[in-house]
């Protein structure tokens, strides 16, 4: 019997711990997007996100690249607001300390979406590892964040994700390459996910790159927020030399499984007709009655 | 200019038509137009359902934030907190202040005038006198039964279970109940050609049966709209916020009490909510809490200025006879199209 409640006990603190790591929120949730000791995917520099989030701060992991700081980045400004009614944010740039290639990076409380950079200089060249990150803040939107240069070499989403738009298997999704803030034409910008998928792209006379997620995001073990499967992590990045250096960039986020795992248009589409067929006895016209 | 042409060009409900056409591609198209990210759409705030599930729309619902906030900001703080503060509430008035800012202004016409549900549904509704489909009317008594259901609606699905989500007391697929089973985000979505939201989750018992009630009342609405005028709308919880703040926005419907009115009706017949009040009484009690604004009431009253649309003492719209004679000559008051003589009418011949 105390065998029996022993097991029964283990299971039942098991199946609250799934639940509870299985509970995401809005926004900042990050289907299957934790990295916690996972093992080595890539070569190329990471801002990886480690379990340890709130609505208020997230904790990232570097991985491939050795620096003691992490620059965060806020939206500015720059808001479709009216004048006095923009929301103003003094920290639109800070440094973060990076502790055995740890750091918490805390939200600046206005808007969602933030910047993270990592950069790696040496007299060979500069490495840099960036990702974005969502906090559930009011303010304004990231164009001005997006816009404004943070390395000579960069790779910019062109939108970033959002809560009901994540990147996703099967999807095409824009990148833009820059170099000292200009477009980068005719460079290749190579792509590795965490599921072994490696692939290459290369940017158009306008620095744009369209980006193909590969179909590679196995069935969901568990489960992140809104009931969305697991993620894939992946990473895209770039080279390129200039004035006798080497610069090396990379981005790094995640994309899940195509919009229609777990779904089921058959089902959808049978109870839209059962709907229909509800609805179809008042669009029917009713026999007069004869008399006669 | 010949008077059937002029009023053509000057009818109330041609303006209406145009503006719901215009308000529909902004808020489901419209991101192209303000911008992609949540910061940079109209509104977050707005009192109409459009969806945020809509990859390229211009504006989100009011709906979607109260949901959300009800979800992790109250219901969750309460639960880590264990206690409930005035200040947990604070997002909330944030919330409503932006949704009253826009709603000062137009009021209750969010509803008959920008939502881009209520629009298909007119839509619908033209095409099923097209098809010369049946014209169901509720009775008095169906449309006064029906009304508690949309508060219902919003206390269950937009404030209850959201909160109860957020409590823990029930599962997190509630926490946006009422997005779960909105026919306007399957609108919307399949506007855009997105079929995604369409299709039914299959990964749990309680996502795969939201699905279900969403497709099921999705399609009845579909096929409804062609017979009922705006099927809906009677259950909607964001017609019931609106009623919530109607008297607090200048823009209004007026009534003058008329000798005549209680032998005529038309009014109730040419109203798309089929509202009995509008007829039988005057005053501030022929604005109805299902009232959408829409005007047609005041269209299709014969009789001067007995029903106007008002901003604060300023009359936007008022009742005339005239008007209402050359309206009446293009449709009748529920909506049935007269057919138009392009030709003379043959003389002679049999019968």
């Amino acid at each position: 019997m105390r065998a029996l409640t022993v097991v029964v006990l283990c299971v039942w603190s098991l199946s609250v711990a799934a639940a509870e790591n299985g509970h995401g929120g809005h926004g900042d949730s990050a289907p299957g997007g934790s990295a916690s000791a996972a093992p080595v995917w890539t070569d190329l520099p990471l801002i990886e996100m480690a379990p340890g989030r709130d609505r208020a701060a997230a904790t990232f992991r570097l991985r491939n690249l050795s620096v003691d700081t992490v620059k965060a980045y806020a939206p500015g400004d720059r808001a479709p607001l009216p004048e006095g009614l923009r929301f103003k944010t003094d920290r639109l740039e800070w440094d973060i300390t990076a502790q055995d290639g740890r750091f918490t990076l805390q939200s600046s409380g206005v808007g969602n979406y933030h910047w993270l950079q990592a950069r790696q200089e040496s007299t060979d060249g500069v490495t840099v590892a960036s990702t974005a990150h969502f906090f559930s803040n009011p303010g304004p939107a990231p164009t001005d964040l997006l816009d404004r240069p943070k390395s000579e070499l960069e790779i910019v989403p062109a939108p970033l994700p959002r809560e009901h738009n994540q990147y996703r298997e099967n999807q095409k999704r824009f990148f833009m390459l820059r170099f000292q803030g200009k477009p980068l034409a005719g460079t290749t910008l190579r792509f590795v996910s965490d599921a072994g998928t490696r692939a290459s792209f290369v940017s158009d006379a306008a620095g744009r790159v369209l980006v193909n997620f590969p179909a590679d995001v196995k069935p969901a073990e568990g489960q992140g927020g809104h009931g969305q499967p697991a993620a894939n992590r992946f990473v895209l990045a770039v080279e390129h030399e200039a004035q006798g250096r080497h610069y090396l960039t990379a981005f790094n986020y995640r994309y899940g499984a195509n919009a229609y795992a777990r779904r089921s248009l058959l089902w959808g589409g049978g109870f839209l007709a059962l709907g229909g067929l509800l609805g179809l006895p008042l669009i029917m016209r009713r026999k007069e009655p004869t008399h006669a | 200019m010949p008077e059937a042409a002029q009023s053509a060009v000057l009818s109330l409900s041609r303006l209406r038509l145009g503006v719901q056409l215009l308000m529909l591609a902004l808020t489901v198209w419209g991101g192209a137009l303000v911008g992609h990210y949540a910061a940079e759409k109209i509104s977050n705030a707005l009192p109409s359902l459009s969806c945020a599930y809509d990859q390229s729309n211009g504006a989100y619902c009011v709906l979607i934030p109260l949901q959300h906030q009800m979800h992790h900001r109250v219901g969750e703080l309460i639960q880590q907190t264990g206690k409930f503060t005035l200040s947990l509430l604070l997002p909330l008035v944030f919330t409503v202040a932006a949704f009253y800012a826009f709603y000062f202004f137009i009021g209750k016409a969010f509803c008959g005038w920008i939502c881009p549900l209520g629009t298909v549904q007119e839509g619908l509704y033209r095409l099923g006198r097209v098809l010369r489909r049946p014209f169901r009317h509720l009775s008095e008594r169906a449309a006064r039964r029906l009304r508690p259901l949309k508060w219902l609606v919003l206390l269950v699905l937009v404030l209850g279970l959201p909160l109860a989500a957020g409590l823990g007391v029930t599962p997190h697929a509630t926490g946006d109940a009422f997005c779960q089973v909105c026919p306007s985000r399957l609108a919307t979505t399949l506007l855009t050609g997105d079929t995604e939201q369409a299709a039914i989750r299959t990964g749990g018992i309680l996502d795969f049966a939201f699905g279900a009630l969403a497709n099921t009342l999705f399609g009845f609405v579909l096929i409804a709209s062609l017979a009922v005028r705006q099927p809906f709308c009677r259950i909607c919880p964001l017609l019931a916020i609106n009623a919530t703040f109607q008297r607090l926005s200048p823009l209004r419907l007026v009534k003058q009490a008329h000798d005549r009115c209680e032998k005529c009706g038309i009014c109730t017949k040419a109203c798309p909510m089929d509202i009995p009040e509008i007829w039988h009484e005057s005053g501030q009690k022929a604005f109805n809490e299902d009232c959408t604004l829409c005007g047609r009431c005041a269209e299709f009253c014969p009789d001067d200025a007995v029903i106007q649309i008002k901003f604060g003492p300023a009359r936007l719209f008022g009742a005339s006879r005239p008007y209402y004679k050359a309206r009446i000559k293009q449709e009748s008051p529920q909506g049935e199209p007269k057919i138009v003589r392009w030709l003379p009418p043959r003389t002679g011949g049999h019968g």
